[in-house]
């Protein structure tokens, strides 16, 4: 964001500036205000920083609004943000060592967790950092989102038919973990 | 093989949904659960995921759609800056390259010589070889007709 001079941000005034953006600031502003707070939700939890998810957040817009892709109905669209919301969480992952998973109790690092922050249940954090990407995600737009298989295989890039065996699994690990407080067996 | 999924997770799914979990799913509904593992990790996991999910919307603080939009705009502008600039910041080289081998070209030819010399000089290389005074040519016809298009992008807001 350097670089910004006078002359362009007086050019931002002109109805040229939105014309690289796919849709105008009223469209946008009503897509933003049904779509942004779930997919913020989904980059918090799934990276664990309030600040990085603002930062993808508006990676994730940004992507959107430069994407020439048709969307036939306000579900693609939604499947589609969260598509590129999931692609920026994994790419953070690979080039960060911020999101490691949480560590266990008397572990270096344990006590700066605040489980106790707002909104935030650390056991479910802890159980969910266990279970691999596709776990985490396919669990969460099933049942915190209640996207279909379909879609949850359009915004993951799946196959339909194997979402039904990573949810039986993920279900499966993650209850186990739940019932015994993070603890592997 | 295995069993991934219930006959009864679509009812389960909807007792969920509406908040029936895990008290107020109903006597048979219950039983089944109690006995079924795969209902019963369903239950655990939806109920814990939509807790969860249901305090981080509540604490949520996004920014702005104003402020994401004006950040949008100003990135697009620059990019598109960014993208029209890409031909100039390849011409120029050339065109800069162009210049210094048709200096370079005329010194080594005798620029110093006098005008008259240098014109007999060069009419002596057209006649003996007039590849590198054909190279010089083209050279400096680049530099003259790449000049005021660079300028004109340079100086061009778009």
């Amino acid at each position: 964001m350097s670089d910004i001079t006078l002359s362009d941000l007086q050019e931002l005034q002109s109805p040229a500036a939105d014309e690289t953006l796919q849709m105008d600031q009223e469209s946008f502003r009503a897509l933003y205000e049904r779509t942004a707070r779930p997919i913020w939700v989904y980059l918090w939890r799934r990276t664990g920083d309030t600040q990085l998810a603002d930062d993808l957040l508006q990676e994730t817009y940004y992507r959107f609004l430069r994407a020439r892709v048709p969307h036939e109905n306000e579900s693609h669209r939604r499947n589609y943000l969260f598509r590129i919301a999931a692609n920026l969480v994994h790419d953070s992952h690979r080039h960060s060592l911020r999101y490691a998973p949480l560590p266990e109790e008397g572990e270096p690092g344990y006590p700066s967790i605040a489980p106790n922050a707002p909104g935030r249940d650390a056991d479910l954090q802890r159980a969910m950092a266990k279970l691999s990407r596709r776990q985490r995600d396919a669990l969460w737009l099933a049942y915190a989102e209640g996207s279909s298989h379909i879609e949850i295989a359009e915004t993951l890039g799946l196959k339909t038919s194997s979402i039904k065996l990573i949810l039986f699994r993920a279900r499966r690990k993650l209850a186990r973990l739940l019932r015994s407080g993070g603890k592997e067996s | 093989m295995m069993a991934v999924e219930c006959s009864r997770e679509a009812d389960l799914l909807e007792a969920l949904a509406s908040g029936r979990w895990p008290d107020r799913l109903g006597v048979d509904l219950d039983a089944h659960v109690a006995k079924c593992a795969l209902c019963s990790d369903l239950g655990t996991v939806f109920h814990s995921i939509r807790r969860d999910r249901g305090a981080a919307m509540a604490a949520a603080r996004i920014p702005s759609a104003g402020l994401v939009w004006w950040k949008a705009e100003i990135r697009a502008r620059q990019e598109a800056i960014r993208a029209a600039a890409r031909p100039i910041n390849l011409v120029l080289p050339i065109a800069g390259a162009c210049g210094i081998g048709t200096a370079l070209g005329l010194l080594s030819r005798g620029s110093f010589l006098s005008e008259a010399a240098w014109i007999s000089e060069m009419a002596g290389i057209w006649q003996d070889n007039p590849l590198p005074f054909y190279l010089l040519c083209a050279g400096a016809a680049l530099v003259v007709l790449l000049t005021p298009v660079a300028l004109y992008f340079v100086f061009s807001d778009d």
